[in-house]
């Protein structure tokens, strides 16, 4: 079987793991427009690269990055997120409703 | 929200498995099921200092336990996460006032693992061979020694794996989702049956 090596449990089989998307930078909710917005949600770029995603240990209900290869799907490093974010995101202030420009 | 105790009436709790076949066993392996025993969780930046503050011991590390008295065990499962699982039910009561002197801390969450997992005991030598079998982590004696944790899959089900010992006994503790109890209960019997 597939192993992977999970950042809070060390080694353990592919089973383990659920996928959960590409790590992308989130644009600012409050000044990016929609099409931006479903950018980031929606879409994603599925090339032949090294990718860093979001990946989840079941059992232990525990979330971290991964940077595998889409070709080989070798995976290279896994880290805690607290590595690439250092601070918590607020929602509270909402978005302006805006009239998306059309092309 | 309005707030309510996870510890409520422990009297009223009921655990969902059919132990009848229990006794049919050969197996040296001795199942208990303390699914109706305290326990309590708490999580959250605070939850390290909070635990300190009531004068429990804290492992140092994520996956460690370790015992306070003589049978409650207290579980590392991250850095910011800690479950008290009382063994004996002899706890009761610090269970519950813990879980009410949390309740104001802004840093602190209560975990429903009262109600949301099951919880058995394993003890014997041949443990180890048993969980082999359904295992992909290795829980034997000298690999996994005692205040090890696994959180790992055990017969396909997610479950939390503590080795501990108390009172000159070691066990192991297993704590899983409560709605495959009555599943997991009558595979760990299968997979015990052959060590006689």
């Amino acid at each position: 079987m597939k192993m992977m090596n999970c950042p809070l449990n060390g080694l353990r089989n592919i089973s383990e793991f659920v996928y959960g998307g590409e790590v992308k930078s989130m644009p600012d909710h409050v000044t990016c427009s929609d099409k931006e917005w479903a950018d980031y949600v929606f879409y994603s770029e599925n090339t032949i690269r090294v990718v860093m995603e979001w990946w989840f240990h079941s059992p232990s209900g525990y979330w971290f990055i991964a940077e595998r290869h889409t070709a080989s799907d070798e995976i290279l490093n896994t880290y805690d997120p607290s590595e690439r974010f250092t601070k918590r995101v607020e929602f509270d202030s909402a978005a302006a409703v805006t009239e998306e420009k059309r092309a | 929200m309005e707030s309510f105790s996870l510890s409520a009436v422990p009297n009223l709790r009921k655990s969902r498995i059919d132990l009848s076949d229990t006794g049919s066993s050969t197996s040296s392996i001795r199942y208990q099921d303390c699914t109706v025993n305290s326990r309590v969780g708490f999580r959250g930046q605070g939850a390290a200092s909070f635990l300190t503050s009531q004068g429990l011991p804290i492992p140092s590390q994520a996956n460690q336990s370790l015992l306070f008295e003589d049978s409650l065990v207290v579980l590392r499962l991250s850095k910011t996460e800690f479950w008290l699982v009382d063994i004996e039910n002899t706890y009761h009561e610090l269970i519950e006032k813990l879980e009410l002197s949390s309740e104001p801390l802004e840093d602190v969450y209560r975990l429903f693992c009262q109600h949301s997992h099951a919880c058995f005991l394993f003890s014997g030598e041949q443990t180890a061979s048993m969980f082999s079998k359904v295992c992909g982590v290795d829980l034997r004696g000298d690999v996994f020694p005692v205040g090890s944790i696994a959180q790992t899959s055990v017969a396909r089900v997610n479950a939390i794996v503590a080795r501990q010992e108390g009172k000159g006994k070691e066990y192991y503790l297993l704590l899983s989702d409560l709605a495959s109890s009555q599943y997991l209960w009558e595979a760990l019997l299968d997979a015990g049956s052959e060590f006689a």
